[in-house]
């Protein structure tokens, strides 16, 4: 079972390596759109990594209501069954 | 008979010049919208009756609007409002290639189009809310704007079967005296298609038709646009790399590169 600090940090880590995000601007309230320059084009390689990361089957509605760092590890522990 | 610089007949002859152009913007306009409204409605059954396919139908709508838009540009100079100047025209008629221009003014696609045959262009999704427009932009096959996810996909589609795709990487007019700031939808076509752009700069002068201009700010002479149609851009190091950093890597390449060839072409002119 992965703990939600671990789901934070590789997302943190993804941002980092994918988008060129510095690390210290991203906190769990941070925009992805608004704050991080992440665009829709983006979005899409977001959910292809942590597609692979979570090894699980991540539907187009999953992340629909995501805007900020904290919904995506919300997103994230939902789907691998953590609460 | 000798007219003196500044004399009172020069002068009246500019301001009725000046009345005369601010007259034909005002009919440029109101054709523009009507042809907007009727060219579409008239064509839409018309290309449904003909005999052919989907693909023929696309190809037929395309070269109506090259045809029409030609026609709306000649006009245009014949009635005293503008001139131009192409160079490079015969590099943008080759098929599948991706047309990057700067976005100075309104009436930039109608040129490209005017110049580019079997053009694609990505429209505005809210086109497709239109009644009169909605059944004509899906025979084009011109793409909405309303989805990123399916926007790579389509366009390299498009060029794959020889289309040309024209994109303004800014995304919408330049805010004059601000630096040109390009999206990055642009890039990623170029990363993920794998496809070497042709850049376009476009120069109006003196300026005219940018954004925050009503129709009525025109200039106090003619303007002239200018089409400066560069060789293809070498950006194949990019098309080796993770595609979401080389999209931004390569998208602050093409706004340093069309700044610069913008400020050249700029100084050129005056």
């Amino acid at each position: 079972m992965k703990t939600r600090e671990a789901v934070y940090l590789k997302v943190v880590e993804i941002l980092s390596d994918l988008f060129e995000v510095d690390v210290t601007d991203i906190s769990e309230s941070s925009r992805l759109y608004d704050d991080l320059d992440i665009d829709s084009i983006d979005a899409i390689d977001l959910v292809v990594e942590l597609k692979s990361y979570a090894g699980k089957k991540i539907g187009p509605d999953d992340f629909k209501s995501v805007r900020s760092v904290g919904d995506v590890v919300n997103a994230v522990c939902e789907l691998l069954g953590n609460e | 008979m000798y007219v003196e610089t500044g004399s009172p007949v020069e002068l009246m002859l500019k301001v009725m010049n000046y009345y005369w152009r601010l007259i034909a913007t005002a009919i440029a306009f109101i054709l523009f919208g009507i042809g907007g409204i009727f060219v579409p409605l008239l064509a839409t059954p018309v290309l449904y009756l003909l005999p052919g396919n989907k693909r023929l139908r696309q190809v037929g709508a395309r070269k109506l609007i090259h045809i029409v838009f030609k026609a709306y540009i000649h006009m245009m100079r014949a009635m005293g409002i503008l001139t131009w100047d192409v160079q490079g025209l015969e590099k943008l008629q080759r098929p599948g290639i991706l047309v990057l221009a700067n976005h100075p003014t309104l009436l930039d696609v109608v040129f490209l189009v005017a110049f580019v045959p079997n053009a694609n262009c990505i429209v505005k999704s809210r086109l497709m809310q239109n009644p009169a427009m909605k059944g004509f932009v899906t025979i084009t096959g011109y793409i909405t704007n309303d989805n990123g996810e399916t926007l790579v996909e389509k366009a390299c589609c498009s060029m794959d079967s020889g289309s040309a795709l024209i994109i303004f990487p800014e995304g919408t007019r330049t805010t004059p005296g601000s630096e040109l700031s390009f999206q990055r939808g642009a890039a990623n076509i170029i990363v993920r298609g794998k496809v070497k752009p042709t850049p376009v700069v476009i120069n109006c002068q003196p300026e005219t038709l940018s954004k925050h201009q009503k129709w009525y700010h025109i200039p106090d002479r003619k303007f002239h646009l200018s089409f400066c149609v560069l060789d293809d851009m070498e950006v194949e190091k990019y098309m080796e790399m993770n595609a979401s950093v080389a999209a931004r890597q390569l998208t602050r390449y093409l706004e340093d590169t069309y700044t610069q060839e913008v400020m050249l072409d700029e100084r050129r002119s005056i």
